[in-house]
Parts: structure tokens; C-alpha cells; sequence
């Protein structure tokens, strides 16, 4: 008997395999223009990693911006209770959830309980999201891990003023034509983020431990730049992208048990 | 009974609901009779005392219902772009850029607007009760027409003390515009219509707020979505029959369901108040969360904007009170919070949602607060949704619609919690 | 000659040190025994704050990051509005005794209650100005409200108002107002050594500053300028494409340099902080209460006031009389009153022959590059229309 978990982003597709013995396998792809077709594909291949080929779930709960496409699942759920869910799992203390996620950021306040007392979501646009980061790469020919490796080089800071990914974008091109150092213009960059994303989560104070997920996670620079502005830690999972589908696994498993 | 239930419409449970649409056609065919048999037509706003045009053969129009309806129908963004083009910020309310696209835009383009379109204003009465923004609006079209405008003006509803002035204030306005009604009319107020106006307006509002106590029922026997469509009425045609009748049914027919235990669905597990003007070219944000077991109970909209009772030995006066007292928008936040405080309790409400309107600050400025005060003093949880009422530009449907079924996790949860806690301290 | 420049270089510097530190000048009141208490809008009638022994100092909002007022207000109300909140939670508002919010417009309003509940001072008060100014029960209502904040102010300072004092805070204001005059048509001619920059600053600082000591200060570094100019000294700077800016509240003085950087130079005004603060006076013959009440009611208007007449005709007044060759129409985000207005203004304008630009500020600020970029080719287009003349 295993379950799934599917987080079907915009800019991504996670899923989150649990088997018999309570392992836990996933993969990660590119969602692509058909969301659905990209998770069908996805789940074939994590139940052969699984050695569950042709072995279909006991339980599938779907989540994130397209959970309610996916018509093979049995069960929605939005990504707030899940990624509250995942997080929990992997550690068990958190109080305030971080996720910089592909498309948005999400805050979530946990009570002593675990339960999501309150959580807000920022939709309006792409800044302070991990598809900011995105555009700045491409226009900068690095990489996503290239560009927290870089930031932590940095001995001064580019001020970037723009609040609008596009116009954000110019504007670092337009530092590099004057021959500011890159790692500089990186660093100004993850500030712009940080502040974006401590802006929202600061509007209730923050009690820990704070735990930082989506794929921005797995950027040392920022990281190390919310545990500055903040003083304190910062808790990174180690794979801070699937919390979302590891959520979803998980209520799969409290449903299957309750059958 | 039974058999009738065919003819309800989806996502309605009330029979008497079907009339409404009705109704608004009916009324938008008599003002636009009116207006070719050369009587006069006065643009209203919200709150503003309508009662008297009836006395003096003035008709009512609502640019702002129209608003409404114009955002129901997806027409409002296109009307919206003409008022931009004409100059006016996107950052001003969406029922005046809606409003303004009529105004400024090409006769031609209007003829095929619901009920055919507003017929033009031969006079304007406003007021800064439910916000400024209805001044400066109705200055715009006063300019654009050249008409005669009046204004009533008012501080807001706090204290006591305050209330007092601020209520001589407004009564000394009302006989004020009798005047300037005299003068514009060229005749003397009827006092006999009048009378019998704010009859009818008092019946209208009292049948409108017991409508609104049978929804604190549990379970609740009709929804937010087919009341939003239900006040169009209250709105338009306050102080004539129709809404009289109208209502009368309406509450007869509710009646008969809390009798039978009728809810507006049939497993009613979470209650919840909304906050603000609905979402207009979205309101099945309202209604999706009864797929989910959850149902809106109570609307500030609803019960604290529209109607209003009447003390009808002092009419005059006692319009000044009415639009002075349990008027939401013109009431300071310690009074928000007591009113919030009341209907929480009287409706069994387990969350709240505020829209987050951006084109009303007089809804909008003061929700943080309610939110805090919500979650400290009465435990409960409550979020915002951000988005315009007439507006839909930069807005996501699937957004809102995530958060709300967040928001509905996060109660059922925490009810499943006190549920748990109960049954161990049964045991 | 070197002396004059000096001079008014030290003079100009004192002037500007109010704006720059009005803690200081508030600190140094409070020393001497007064109370110091802020206010928001240029309708709050300071004669009978003087008249009590206060200090009244304008709360002009600031343009750095707001932070912590996004946690009580939503993003979509002006910036002296959040910045006013933002300050007040911060604590950085602690020096004044008392905030005076009138109710100007929804913002405003709310704002008080927010305010009380959350930051709060020894005296908070709503003046609960009428926003109608036509009709009879407007005007009573309005007299009511100047008489019933004379009482409160007296219940605050536990002692009545004397007449004369009133009449003298009256004639103080009055000589600030015609000195201010008097500046304002002086840099008319653009051949001051004064950066539009500065000017901007000293009209600022007089916010802050106690009027008559202000006042004679100004006084005394007009005379310098009619000095300066006496001595036959003339302007190295070329005369620019003279512009007039119409608005509410500016505090930027980034913005003038940089319309003197493509060219312009801001002649005139009618903004809220510019010359509809100093305009009108106040009548000293007869009651001083009624004739306070008179001025404040009849005052060139505000755009949250209806009707907003004899607003459109100050302003067109204003613009010819300085010869500006256009308008920079600034566009406060989410100040209704002023939005609602700018189509019908510009038309206004357009009808007198003069081109118009119009931005969306906050306070003026957002986006440098952009600005450039639009005062650039805005002055430019004012060039040409010019060559062609």
C-alpha cells in the first residue's frame, strides 16, 4: 500500500511517493504547457524508482495551482495545509513557514500545535519569487546555484529599485554595462527578494523556529541574507522543493488509514 | 411546493428569488418611460435620501447598482478603460470609472447596455456618507451635464456625543434639500406621497432586517450569492411597493424553511461573515464554499448599508438618524468592532472573510484591525482576499478561490480540535 | 559683494535647518514650557493653536520604506497618509505632544481612529470639518466646529484663549503669509542664487518653524536678495523653460533638481504645501473668531472640498501670471480628490494654450529614470513650442 503526493506548480510538478515501509521517494520536472500530462508522466516515473511499476496508488492527494486538473487523483488540497503538513514532518518544532515558491510566496503561521493559525499569500506579481530570480539569471548567464555561490562573494551591495521583475531586469543589465561587480549586483538582487518576502511575513511577528522552503531555499545567498536582517536561523529542509507533495503524501496516508 | 423547485434557479433555493431580475428590468423601464414623457430624473447615490424625490415626482437612478450590474454582466472593464482614456486614474473606485465610461463614452456604444442604459440625470443628489468619492464623482458628471447637484454631508457615526451634532448636522441638511428640491421643481414637497414613501421605505427595511435575523438559524436557510442578487430592490426602489412585496415573500418563504429545518445546503459544518462589496464579477467566490460544507450567514454589505428603519412620528428627524446610525461605512472603528462583536455572536460564525477591496477605503482601511481584533479578543480566525468590486483587472480568480479553501481547512480543523477537546472533556 | 553671497548662504542654511531637525525646534518649545502638536491638513486653523501657547508643526510624510503601517493599512491610500502611520508606530512622532487629523477626506479619517488606537499622544484631535461649503448648514456647521476646537484646545491647556493673544497670532500669520508672498514673486525672475531645491526647503522649514521667528528670519534674507540684486549682481545661470506644478503635498526636493537638469525651472504653484497654504488671510478688523472662520471657509479650496470652483480659477490665475510655459500635473496615487479633478484641470489648462504633463507621484519620488526621461522630453516639447513662437 503507498500513496502520493503531487504539487502541481505552474513552474513546476513535484511528486512525493511513500511505500509500505514509510520510504520516500520523489522527482522534480519542469510543468512544461500541460500540467496534467507532465504529472501523469511524472508518476509513471516514480513508481518505477519506487520498483512499483504498474502498481497503482492506494491514494493520490493533489495540490498547488493545478490540483484541481489533475483528474486522477482522489483528493485536493490546497498547498497551505500541505506544505504545513510537510514541514512539520521533516521538523517537527516549526512555528512559521517561508515558501518562495516558482510563482508566489506564502507565509504560514503555525500555533504549538501545528495547526495553520493564520497564513498569507502574495499573487500580485512575479518580484519576490523564485521566477524573479529566474529572469535575473538568464540575463546574467548564471545558473540558480551559480547565483547564491556568487552572492556570498559580494563585499558591497547594488541597490536595485525597481519593484517589477521586468524593469528589475534592465536595470541589472544596465549595472553590468557600468562594470559593477557581479557579485554585487547578485547581492542587490537577493535583497530586493528578501525584503519582498519579509515585507509579507513581518506583518505578524515571527516566532520560531522559521523554516524557509520552495527552491529559493537551496540559495545559501538568501538564506543567509534573511538569518541577517532577522538575527536569527533560519531552518532549510534538505529538499526544500517537495515539502508541498511530501504534505500531500502524507494526508494521502492519513486517508488511506481512515478507510 | 415540491414541484415548483424546477423552476428555481441553479445555485438558488429560494423560489421568490427569481423575481428579482424582474423587478430591476420593470423599474429601469419606468424610469426610461419617465424620462420621454419629460419627467425629471435624479442620479442618486448610495445612502442618499431618495424617499424625498418621490415627493416631489423626482425618479431615483443608481449609477453605482448599475455599477454592480455592469460587473456582474463583464461589462464594467471595457467602461472602465473609457474613463481612463478620458483621464481619470486607475486607482479611483471601479463604480466610478464604470460610471464615467457612460458618461464620457460614445452614445452609440450605450444602446446596447443592460436595460438599455441609465437615462441622463436632470439633477444630482449625493452625499459623503458612505464616502467622498461619491462627491467627487457626482461634481465630475455635474460638470459634464451641467446640472443642478446637492450634497449632504455628514461626519462620521462614533460616539454618543458625536452622534448628537453630527445628527442636527444632517436633519438641518434634509430640510435644506427640500428646498432645493422646491426650487428645482417649482413646486411644494407632497406631504401625503412623502408619508406614505417612508411607509413603505420603513416596511421595506423591516421586512429586509427580519430577513436577515432568519439567517442566524442554524442551519441557515439561504445563501450569500442569491442575497447579493436579492438586495437590488432595497437598493433601487426603496420607498414604492415593489420591494415590500418582494420581500414579503421572500420572508415568508424563509420562514417556512427554518420551520422545516431547511438549510441552504445540507450539511452545513462551517459559518462564515463576509466582509465588504462583494466581488462582482466574481461571485461564485460566494457560493463555490458550499461545495465545501461552509455557507456566508451574514454580509456587512447587506445588513449594515442598505434600508434602515424609520421613526415615522418624526420623519424628518428620524431620516437624519437613519442615515446615521448601523450605517457601516459611516461608523468609526470602535463601533465596527462592537457591531462586529454582536453578529458574530448572534450568527454562530466561525470565520470571517474581508475583502480586500481596493476601491473602497471606507470598507477597506479599518479590516487589519478587525482582523487582530477578531483573532485576540473573540478567537476567531478570519482572512483577507485582495481584488476590486467592479474591476477585475489584476485579479485571479484561482487565487481567491485557494485561499478561500485554505481558509476552509484551516476552520474545519481547528472545529475538529474543539470537537476532540470536548469529547475528552466529556470522558 | 562676496560678503552678500556669504551671507545669504548662512542665512539660507538657518532658514532650512527647521525643516532639517524640527525635533530641535520642538525640543527647544517644550523647554520653554509650551506643548508642540502636530497636524495633517492646512484647513486645521493654527492661529488658535499660537494663540494657546502651542507650537503647531505639519506632519509632511517622508519617502522612505514603509514597513510597519502595512500591518494596519492596506496599500492602496496616499503616502502622507502611511508615512504619517508609519512614523507614529515607530515611535519617531514621540517629540509632539498632540496630533490634529481633520477630516479631509476617507483616508484621513480613518487614519484618526487608527491613530488613537495604536500610537496615541496626550491629545489626539478629529477636526470634523464639513466637506460641502455651499450651503447654509455647511457654514454654520464649519463655525461650529473652529468653536468647538477653541474649547477643546483651552480644556487641553487649562486655560481660556485671550482675545488678544488670538489677534496676535492672526497678525503673525498675516506678516508670514505676505512675506511667503513676497518670496514666492521674488524667485519669479529665476536670478536668486537659490536652487529651486532650496527653495523648496525653506517653504518646507516654515511647517515646522515658529511663524514669527520664521517670519524674521525671512524677512531678514529678502532683504538680502534686494540687496544682492541692488548692487548690480545678475545671475550666472540662463534663464529655463519656466514650469508650474499643480498638486497636494511635496517634499522631494530631488524632483526640482531634476527638472532644472533637463532645462525647466518650477516658477509657480498651487500645491497644498506651496501657495494655497499662504494665499489668503485672515480679516484683523472685527471678531477674531468669525474672521478666522471666514478665512478658513472661504480659503482658494482644496480638491476635497465641494465645490472646487474657485479652486480651477486660482490656478489658472496663478499660471498666468508667472508666464509658465507649461504644467507638471502631479497625480497623488490614491488621493482621490485630487485624481477625480486632474481631466477637468487639464482641459482648463489646454484651453489657456498651455501644454501639460502629468505624473503619478508619491509625495513626488517613484522611479528616477522614468522621470527623467518624461520631464526630458516634456521640456523639450515646451522648447520647441517656444522656438516656434
Amino acid at each position: 500500500m503507498h500513496v502520493v503526493g503531487i504539487d502541481a506548480g505552474s513552474n513546476s510538478v513535484k511528486i512525493v511517493l511513500i511505500d509500505e515501509e514509510g520510504r520516500v521517494f520523489f522527482q522534480i520536472v519542469r510543468t512544461g504547457s500541460n500540467s496534467v500530462k507532465a504529472a501523469r508522466e511524472l508518476l509513471d516515473k516514480v513508481l518505477i524508482d519506487a520498483n512499483l511499476a504498474d502498481c497503482w496508488p492506494s491514494y493520490i492527494v493533489s495540490t498547488g495551482y493545478g490540483r484541481n486538473y489533475i483528474d486522477f487523483s482522489n483528493k485536493s488540497v490546497t498547498e497551505i495545509s500541505c506544505h504545513a503538513k510537510g514541514v512539520r514532518h521533516v521538523i517537527p518544532e516549526v512555528r512559521t513557514l517561508i515558501d518562495i515558491g516558482g510563482q508566489d510566496n506564502k507565509v504560514i503561521y503555525l500555533d504549538a500545535e501545528g495547526n495553520v493559525q493564520d497564513f498569507l499569500m502574495n499573487d500580485k506579481c512575479a518580484a519576490g519569487t523564485g521566477r524573479f530570480l529566474e529572469v535575473i539569471a538568464e540575463a546574467l548567464n548564471l545558473s540558480l546555484e551559480q547565483m547564491g555561490e556568487e552572492s556570498l562573494k559580494a563585499l558591497g551591495e547594488v541597490s536595485i529599485s525597481s519593484t517589477c521583475t521586468v524593469f528589475a531586469e534592465s536595470e541589472v543589465v544596465s549595472h553590468v554595462a557600468r562594470g559593477e561587480k557581479l557579485a554585487d549586483i547578485v547581492a542587490g538582487i537577493h535583497r530586493s527578494i528578501v525584503r519582498r518576502v519579509l515585507g509579507m511575513a513581518q506583518r505578524r511577528s515571527i516566532i520560531v523556529p522559521l523554516v524557509v522552503t520552495g527552491g529559493v531555499g537551496k540559495n545559501r545567498g538568501v538564506i543567509q541574507m534573511i538569518q541577517n536582517e532577522l538575527g536569527f536561523e533560519v531552518m532549510v529542509p534538505k529538499e526544500p522543493q517537495i515539502t508541498g507533495a511530501l504534505g500531500a503524501a502524507l494526508i494521502a496516508s492519513e486517508q488511506v488509514i481512515t478507510i | 411546493m415540491a414541484s415548483d423547485t424546477k423552476k428555481i434557479k441553479k445555485g438558488r433555493v429560494l423560489q421568490a428569488s427569481n423575481k428579482a431580475p424582474q423587478i430591476l428590468k420593470d423599474y429601469w423601464e419606468k424610469l426610461h418611460k419617465a424620462k420621454s414623457e419629460g419627467k425629471k430624473i435624479a442620479w442618486v447615490s448610495g445612502n442618499a435620501p431618495a424617499e424625498l424625490l418621490w415627493a416631489f415626482d423626482v425618479l431615483p437612478a443608481y449609477p453605482e447598482n448599475y455599477a454592480a450590474v455592469l460587473a456582474a454582466a463583464k461589462l464594467s472593464g471595457e467602461l472602465c478603460n473609457i474613463a481612463e482614456k478620458e483621464g481619470f486614474s486607475r486607482d479611483l473606485c471601479s463604480y466610478a470609472r464604470t460610471n464615467l465610461g457612460i458618461v464620457f463614452g460614445e452614445k452609440s456604444s450605450l444602446k446596447d447596455l443592460p436595460f438599455g442604459g441609465l437615462p441622463e440625470p436632470d439633477i444630482l443628489v449625493t452625499t459623503r456618507i458612505p464616502c467622498l468619492t461619491q462627491v467627487k464623482w457626482w461634481e465630475v458628471i455635474r460638470d459634464r451635464y451641467q446640472i443642478p447637484m446637492f450634497s449632504l454631508d455628514a461626519p462620521f457615526s462614533t460616539t454618543v456625543e458625536t452622534s448628537q451634532s453630527g445628527l442636527e448636522y444632517v436633519y438641518e441638511q434634509i430640510l435644506d434639500l427640500i428646498h432645493f428640491l422646491e426650487d428645482f421643481t417649482g413646486r411644494k414637497l407632497e406631504e401625503e406621497v412623502f408619508s406614505e414613501t417612508m411607509r413603505l421605505s420603513d416596511k421595506g427595511s423591516g421586512l429586509w432586517n427580519e430577513i436577515m435575523d432568519l439567517r442566524a438559524n442554524i442551519p441557515c436557510p439561504v445563501g450569500s450569492r442569491e442575497m447579493c442578487g436579492n438586495v437590488f430592490p432595497l437598493v433601487s426602489c426603496l420607498g414604492t411597493q415593489v420591494p415590500v412585496d418582494f420581500y414579503t415573500d421572500l420572508r415568508d418563504e424563509l420562514r417556512d424553511r427554518v420551520d422545516k429545518g431547511l438549510g441552504a445546503i445540507e450539511n452545513e459544518q462551517v459559518r462564515l461573515m463576509l466582509d465588504n462589496i462583494p466581488y462582482w464579477h466574481h461571485l461564485s467566490l460566494l457560493s463555490d464554499v458550499e461545495k465545501h460544507g461552509a455557507v456566508f450567514v451574514f454580509e456587512t454589505y447587506l445588513r449594515y448599508v442598505w434600508g434602515g428603519r424609520i421613526n415615522l412620528q418624526d420623519p424628518y428627524r428620524s431620516y437624519a438618524e437613519k442615515v446615521f446610525t448601523e450605517v457601516w461605512l459611516n461608523s468609526g472603528l470602535d463601533l465596527r468592532k462592537s457591531m462586529l462583536r454582536e453578529n458574530v455572536k448572534k450568527y454562530a460564525i466561525d470565520g470571517v472573510v474581508f475583502l480586500s477591496n481596493r476601491s473602497c477605503k471606507r470598507f477597506s482601511l479599518w479590516q487589519l484591525e478587525l482582523k487582530a481584533f477578531l483573532e485576540k479578543e473573540l478567537d476567531i480566525p478570519s482572512i483577507l482576499i485582495e481584488g476590486d468590486m467592479a474591476d477585475p483587472g489584476g485579479y485571479s480568480q484561482e487565487q481567491a478561490t485557494t485561499r478561500m479553501e485554505a481558509f476552509l481547512e484551516m476552520i474545519k480543523k481547528k472545529k475538529e480540535k474543539t470537537k476532540e477537546l470536548r469529547g475528552i472533556a466529556k470522558i | 559683494m562676496v560678503a552678500i553671497t556669504q551671507e545669504i548662504e548662512e542665512k539660507k542654511r538657518s532658514l532650512i535647518q527647521y525643516y532639517e531637525n524640527p525635533q530641535v525646534t520642538a525640543e527647544a518649545w517644550k523647554a520653554k514650557g509650551g506643548k508642540v502638536v502636530g497636524y495633517l491638513c492646512s484647513y486645521v486653523p493654527e492661529e488658535i493653536l499660537l494663540a494657546a501657547g502651542i507650537l503647531p508643526v505639519r506632519i509632511l510624510g517622508h519617502l522612505d520604506d514603509i514597513s510597519v503601517a502595512s500591518s494596519y493599512f492596506q496599500p492602496f491610500v496616499c503616502r502622507l497618509i502611511r508615512s504619517t502611520l508609519e512614523k507614529g508606530l515607530t515611535k519617531n512622532l514621540a517629540y509632539l505632544n498632540g496630533l490634529i487629523i481633520s477630516y479631509t477626506c476617507d483616508g484621513m479619517r480613518m487614519l484618526y481612529d487608527t491613530w488613537v488606537a495604536n500610537v496615541n499622544t496626550e491629545f489626539n484631535y478629529l477636526l470634523d470639518l464639513p466637506s460641502s461649503l455651499d450651503r447654509m448648514p455647511n457654514l454654520r456647521y464649519f463655525q461650529r466646529i473652529i468653536k468647538d476646537f477653541i474649547a477643546s484646545v483651552e480644556a487641553y491647556t487649562g486655560r481660556a484663549i485671550k482675545e488678544e493673544d488670538l489677534r496676535s497670532a492672526i497678525s503673525i500669520y498675516n506678516r508670514y503669509r505676505r512675506l511667503a508672498k513676497e518670496f514666492y514673486y521674488l524667485h519669479f525672475s529665476q536670478d536668486l542664487p537659490l536652487s529651486s531645491a532650496d527653495f523648496l526647503k525653506i517653504n518646507l522649514a516654515a511647517f515646522v518653524a515658529p511663524k514669527d521667528k520664521f517670519t524674521d528670519e525671512l524677512e531678514a534674507y529678502l532683504g538680502l536678495f534686494k540687496a544682492w540684486r541692488n548692487s548690480g549682481a545678475a545671475s550666472q545661470r540662463p534663464k529655463m523653460t519656466p514650469v508650474h506644478i499643480s498638486g497636494s503635498v511635496v517634499v522631494d526636493p530631488v524632483f526640482f533638481e531634476l527638472v532644472e537638469k533637463v532645462g525647466g525651472y518650477v516658477i509657480s504653484d498651487d500645491l497644498c504645501t506651496g501657495t494655497r497654504y499662504f494665499w489668503d488671510e485672515v480679516e484683523e478688523e472685527g471678531d477674531p473668531i468669525q474672521a478666522l472662520a471666514h478665512r478658513y471657509l472661504s480659503r482658494v479650496t482644496c480638491p476635497s472640498k465641494y465645490p472646487a470652483e474657485n479652486r480651477s480659477s486660482f490656478l489658472l490665475d496663478r499660471i498666468r501670471e508667472s508666464g509658465a510655459r507649461g504644467v507638471i500635473i502631479l497625480g497623488e496615487k490614491f488621493c482621490d480628490p485630487h485624481l477625480f479633478e486632474i481631466p477637468s484641470v487639464r482641459k482648463r489648462i489646454e484651453a489657456l494654450g498651455v501644454s501639460s504633463l502629468c505624473l503619478e507621484t508619491e509625495l513626488v519620488a517613484t522611479g528616477r529614470e522614468q522621470l527623467v526621461t518624461r520631464l526630458e522630453a516634456f521640456v523639450d516639447i515646451l522648447k520647441r513650442k517656444e522656438g516656434i513662437k
